[in-house]
């Protein structure tokens, strides 16, 4: 075992720091000297966007770059001479501070809300401060990191009663990403009088109206306020930079995207089937029932409402945690990046966790979310490189298999979030 | 309307004037090895109404098909293309003259559409012809030259074209134009060129070097000039020239062919390398295409020479610009740099949403700098699009092979247009400076004749269709179901309100 001293802040932040530093230095070697570059895609669409931006252009001005321009904006200094690494590094020692950060808010609120000792919550942090995966993708330059730390932060914000606070990294992390919505009607179901501890309008157990005017807190109002303020402003303002191009590459892509290439999504196949099939016989396709047009409905449905609604009171961290995993598991496109988007709340959610009060029944969910996770992988590695056909039946099936793997583990975060936590958290 | 008919031999072959015999007013001799080229000038006012209208929407354009299948030739015939039909083309100026602006795709559609009908040259669904922007960026190019607008489609044989000729054009009567239309369906190459300045045409038909009988049909609607010429060096010839000698007649005259000796400055030139093209196995869905070339010296000692490989991509496949970067990664593929490529590529988009016909790529290649000659090879990174479900769950699409050649710069700007075999605008040549030689490195197929690499793509198994609607509704309604009922139960069991210790203190304070 890991001795317990390990997970104190001084060393748990300078080993999870260590562990950026070595990747980021192996990587700036492996750049170097490898034809294969350590560094992610991702990571030179965006600085290509911020050298556009260095020169006054547009950073759609890139192809493929589909993220809000304030992403172009915070790595402008990797625009500077193109010799320099260590400035070329700019926007990954940003993400992988992001990740600190995020870890930071993690242990705070693991002490804070659970009352549990230094080295407990932060063998907890530890779970995303040295997972190798956050660290990997980050330091590889994918910005997913950015997301971790602001939806942290929100959750951290709300805890704190720090409202204003809230609604500006809310209608932030919606401009950034857009699926930090779903957190709204979670925080806002959450903000009742009990817990925000603010005068309602109302009375509680009077008439209709009454009960409508106890809904409207304080802390509701100003959630409400701050969050679309920010996220109108910024987008005024990006509109009023950048054009349609904004509107179009950050959020009207995704509605229109076909999301045909092969990934996790259960979806996927069918999608591929039918963009095909849409296309020789527009006529005829009206026809056919296509049932992913649908596939919006049950995912938000889940994400947005039904799950917010069970647990979003009694365990806000677990309602977001579910609420992330069920918008990943429904959604129409899925790859490894977005597994980050609820790994970030496990600290949270595991402490009161039957996954680990019940070892048998965690260690079942890790080995099929990675068993059926593998095998997709193995099928796609068969499809991707080596040219066999198996989108059907061994992408179809594996895709299908991990979806359900997925719905399980959900129902049983669900069960947990809503369980009476009176007994787990002491634990 | 005038008819050029050009034989070019090798020095060692030939024919004795006494073997000319006429035939007539045509001319035949004995089969010999040889290039043919013919070409026929006509005037707007000569072509069919039909065409004429159509080509009146061009400011200048360039039709270029070349034969899949491998040939032999000699110079000044030395120009290579990818395998297929290329259409390059200036639409014919729109907006204002003191103000012109680019052609939108539509309107570009509205001009090559009926070209490509009016001249048969290949049958082609029209809803699916789309027409991207021109290659858009150069770099040895001088800086912001126009560049024609194109267009490829795969063409295996000229026989629409033949069709069309003969019913179209030909008199039923005209034997010599309903033979000469027969004959297209066996040549190597052929341009049809427009210039509306000149408000002249210029049809030319190549047939690649191979034993063949001269014969020259004479016909009284044209004046008919023949040349049965060979490469030869002339004292005092000017560097990047090609020196000429044979002879030359007209039809229909009594007089005797005439000796001729001349010499003009040449854009195209033949290098004595080769090259053959494969894809490395597994191809999967990034497939490398290996250019495997004979030798790595330069062709002229004296001069800047850099070897390039010019590719021509279908829809199906196309190179990720942005991944051709980076000097280790380029490197460790024989490559120099990206020079150009065609706008727009879309990255992402499966081959059956894709408007635009494909895409090109001009690739400066990193030989070896060893100075014994050695043969090497460069690899060319490419992405496959998704393509449309098959019974099979497999594909065949085929990738025409590139067009491989040293660029050198001439020593003394020469006049290239004052070349009578001179081909001109053929998709790279605008890339570069105007004086520009290119040595062309012959392709040679290691296996075949075929200048195609054909691969197997990867598609979703149609059979599986019926099954994967109805298995991803049901798997989906299944897992939507359970964990509603989980959240049921969980509501049941606790509520929703906070039940806990520590929101109960908070209520009571």
């Amino acid at each position: 075992m890991i001795p317990s001293a390990l997970f104190r802040p001084a060393p748990l932040f300078s080993i999870a720091a260590a562990l950026r530093l070595t990747l980021l230095v192996y990587g700036i070697w492996q750049d170097a000297n490898s034809a294969l570059k350590y560094t992610d895609i991702d990571y030179l669409v965006f600085t290509d966007a911020s050298r556009l931006l260095a020169r006054g252009q547009s950073p759609y001005d890139r192809d493929t770059y589909r993220y809000t321009p304030l992403l172009a904006w915070l790595l402008l200094p990797t625009a500077g001479p193109s010799s320099s690494a260590i400035l070329f590094s700019f926007g990954k020692v940003v993400f992988a501070l992001a990740d600190l950060l995020a870890g930071w808010l993690l242990l705070r609120m693991l002490q804070a809300r659970r009352g549990m000792t230094l080295e407990r919550s932060g063998a907890f942090a530890a779970l995303w401060l040295w997972n190798p995966m956050v660290a990997t993708i980050s330091t590889r330059g994918s910005s997913e990191g950015l997301l971790g730390v602001l939806t942290t932060a929100l959750l951290w914000a709300v805890e704190r009663r720090r409202n204003w606070l809230a609604g500006v990294i809310l209608g932030l992390g919606v401009h950034f990403k857009i699926y930090p919505f779903i957190y709204a009607p979670a925080i806002v179901w959450w903000m009742d009088a009990e817990h925000t501890g603010c005068v309602a309008l109302g009375n509680k157990r009077a008439s209709v109206k009454d009960r409508l005017l106890y809904f409207i807190t304080l802390a509701r109002v100003e959630l409400a306020v701050t969050s679309l303020a920010t996220f109108m402003l910024l987008n005024i303002l990006m509109y009023s930079m950048y054009g349609h191009p904004f509107l179009l590459h950050t959020y009207l892509h995704h509605v229109t995207r076909i999301d045909h290439r092969h990934n996790f999504s259960a979806y996927n196949t069918l999608l591929y089937l039918n963009s095909a099939a849409t296309d020789s016989s527009s006529s005829s396709s009206s026809s056919s029932w296509h049932a992913e047009s649908l596939a919006f409905l049950p995912q938000l449905l889940l994400s947005c409402l039904l799950i917010p609604l069970a647990i979003a009171k009694k365990d806000l961290a677990t309602s977001m945690l579910a609420q992330t995993f069920a918008f990943v598991t429904f959604n129409k496109v899925c790859t490894s990046q977005y597994f980050l988007w609820y790994m970030v709340f496990l600290p949270l959610y595991l402490p009161s966790s039957s996954l680990l009060r019940n070892p048998r029944l965690g260690i079942s969910a890790l080995l099929l979310w990675v068993g059926t996770q593998g095998a997709w992988l193995q099928q796609g590695y068969q499809l991707e490189f080596l040219g066999n056909s198996t989108f059907f039946p061994g992408l179809w099936l594996s895709s299908l298999a991990f979806f359900a793997t997925n719905c399980w583990i959900l129902g049983i975060i669900i069960s947990d979030g809503a369980s009476d936590k009176s007994t787990a958290l002491t634990q | 309307m005038r008819e050029r008919v050009t034989f070019f031999h090798p020095t060692d072959t030939g024919v004795l004037p006494e073997n000319l015999k006429r035939d007539k007013g045509g001319l035949e001799t004995p089969v010999f090895e040889t290039t043919r080229e013919d070409r026929l000038t006509l005037g707007l006012d000569e072509l069919p109404a039909e065409v004429a209208s159509v080509l009146n929407g061009f400011s200048s354009l360039h039709v270029a098909w070349n034969s899949p299948v491998a040939y032999r030739t000699l110079e000044p015939f030395a120009a290579r293309l990818s395998p297929g039909l290329h259409v390059l083309f200036d639409p014919a100026v729109a907006g204002t003259s003191e103000n012109p602006r680019d052609c939108s795709v539509d309107e570009v559609r509205e001009v090559l559409l009926p070209l490509i009908r009016a001249l048969g040259l290949a049958t082609l669904d029209e809803t699916k012809l789309t027409i991207p922007k021109a290659i858009s960026t150069t770099i040895t190019g001088p800086e912001g030259s126009p560049q024609p607008k194109q267009f490829f489609q795969p063409l295996e044989e000229l026989s629409y074209f033949a069709k069309w000729l003969s019913s179209e054009v030909c008199g039923a009567e005209d034997d010599a134009c309903q033979s000469r239309a027969q004959r297209l369906q066996s040549a190597a190459g052929l341009d049809i060129t427009y210039d509306a300045a000149s408000k002249t045409a210029k049809v030319s038909a190549f047939w690649p070097l191979e034993k063949q009988p001269v014969s020259v049909p004479f016909s009284p609607h044209r004046r008919t000039e023949v040349g049965i010429l060979t490469l030869g060096n002339p004292p005092n010839l000017a560097p990047d020239h090609v020196g000429v000698s044979g002879i030359l007649t007209t039809l229909g005259e009594k007089k005797q062919p005439s000796p001729a000796l001349f010499a003009f400055p040449a854009r195209h030139k033949l290098s004595e390398s080769y090259f053959s093209t494969a894809f490395l196995t597994p191809t999967g869905l990034h497939p490398t295409l290996q250019l495997r070339l004979s030798g790595n010296q330069p062709p002229k000692e004296d001069a800047e020479c850099r070897p390039y490989a010019y590719l021509t991509l279908p829809k199906t496949i196309f190179a990720d610009r942005f991944q051709l970067d980076g000097e280790l990664f380029m490197a460790s593929k024989n490559l120099t740099a990206l020079r150009a490529t065609s706008l727009p590529v879309d990255l992402e988009a499966p081959a059956y949403t894709t408007g635009a016909w494909g895409s090109s790529i001009l690739l400066e290649l990193a030989p070896p700098t060893s100075a014994a000659n050695q043969a090497w090879t460069a690899e060319v990174p490419l992405h496959l699009r998704y393509l449309k479900p098959s019974k099979t769950g497999l594909e065949s699409i085929e990738v025409p092979y590139p067009a491989v050649f040293w660029a050198c710069s001439a020593e003394q700007g020469p006049e290239f247009s004052q070349n009578p075999f001179d081909r001109a605008r053929v998709g790279y040549d605008t890339l570069f400076e105007s004086d520009t030689v290119f040595w062309h490195v012959e392709p040679r197929p290691e296996q075949g004749d075929r200048l195609v690499n054909a691969i197997s793509v990867p598609v979703l198994d149609e059979r599986g269709s019926a099954l994967i609607g109805v298995g991803t509704s049901l798997v989906v309604a299944l897992g939507f179901g359970w964990v509603l009922w989980k959240l049921y139960s969980a509501v049941a069991q606790n509520g929703f309100r906070d039940t806990s210790e520590a929101a109960e203190e908070k209520k009571k304070r």
